[in-house]
């Protein structure tokens, strides 16, 4: 499966009462409702499904013939297939679970979805490297929160009770991946966030002391 | 399967003198017609499987058609009702006027209905629907 080839448009042209209609593939909700009239079993869940799946009244559909409902039934249900069994839909554990085609795409989305609410539509319509630059921000924006948290947690300390550095986020170094090589990001001067639009603040830990 | 040899429109007179021009049903009627032959299909799966045995060798709908009629006894002797409404919806005739037909007009409104309905594609949705 190629998540890139789920942002083509599908459609598929059924002829119903002689007159031929257009149906675009069932957005998420529209699937599951198909999903459900499918599982009907009884014979005008057929009706219902192409109506609903062609968007159509049900007696546009109903007034058709056998034959016409039956083959555009048959068109519908394989252009709303689900074209791949996800590895969270199985109790069995699946090799290469993440592995699939255009997951750099669906990961940008989720990422910008995430931080900022964006739609889809509007993430997608982005010029590339701007989209990227976003990303980097939000890495480097996440990576910052876990550092926080990581330095004031309890864990991370030797047998000697010394607190080792967060691992370092491994692209960020000029030369190479340093893993578990802190401080955590080498920025230059020239590109580093002027001091004074660095968030600063009193600090209050609930142990009652007061530091800046 | 050939379904070029269904026809239009089938006029059936009764001895009686009263005519019904037999026409092939809706998709609507059809799937109710379906969904009859779902509530027997323990009973009618000899004839499925008759059917599917025909297919191959026999291309023609209306003879296969006039086959399914001729296998659909034994809903005839276990629910006569569910038969005179199957028959009435895909010939359009009222069920009353089938129920109070006499045995041979009754076949002639039957023979109309196998000449122009795809029964084959009704017992394939039926069974499709049934599994």
């Amino acid at each position: 499966m190629n998540f890139l080839d789920t942002l083509e448009d599908l459609s598929e042209s059924v002829c119903l009462g002689g007159v031929d209609y257009v149906a675009r593939r069932a957005r998420l909700g529209l699937f599951f409702v198909l999903e459900a009239i499918a599982r009907r079993r009884e014979p005008t869940a057929m009706l219902d499904y192409v109506a609903k799946g062609a968007g159509l009244p049900i007696e546009t559909v109903g007034a058709a013939s056998l034959e016409e409902v039956s083959a555009a039934y048959a068109k519908l249900r394989i252009l709303n297939a689900l074209r791949w069994r996800y590895p969270f839909m199985t109790s069995k554990q699946v090799r290469d679970a993440l592995d699939y085609e255009g997951r750099s795409l669906a990961l940008i989305i989720h990422r910008l979805a995430s931080a900022y609410g964006w739609t889809e539509q509007t993430i997608l319509s982005l010029v590339p490297e701007r989209a990227m630059f976003y990303v980097l921000e939000i890495l480097v924006d996440r990576y910052q929160e876990q550092q926080v948290a990581y330095n004031l947690s309890s864990v991370g300390f030797d047998k000697k009770g010394k607190k080792q550095p967060y691992p370092s986020l491994g692209w960020i170094w000029p030369d190479g991946p340093r893993p578990n090589a802190g401080p955590a990001m080498r920025v230059s001067r020239e590109r580093a966030v002027a001091l004074g639009l660095i968030p600063a603040g009193v600090v209050i830990d609930l142990g009652g002391n007061v530091g800046n | 399967m050939a379904t070029e040899t269904l026809e239009k429109t089938v006029s059936v007179t009764t001895k009686d003198g009263a005519s019904y021009a037999v026409r092939p049903a809706t998709a609507f009627e059809s799937m109710q017609a379906a969904g009859l032959l779902v509530k027997h299909l323990k009973s009618i799966m000899p004839l499925v499987e008759k059917i599917r045995g025909h297919l191959a060798e026999k291309g023609d709908a209306v003879t296969l058609g006039l086959e399914i009629m001729a296998g659909l006894g034994p809903i005839m002797l276990d629910s006569p009702h569910d038969v005179f409404r199957f028959f009435a919806l895909l010939s359009g005739v009222e069920q009353e006027a089938l129920e109070s037909m006499d045995l041979a007009d009754f076949w002639a409104v039957m023979q109309a209905v196998a000449r122009t309905n795809n029964l084959v594609g009704l017992l394939k949705v039926a069974v499709e629907h049934g599994n």
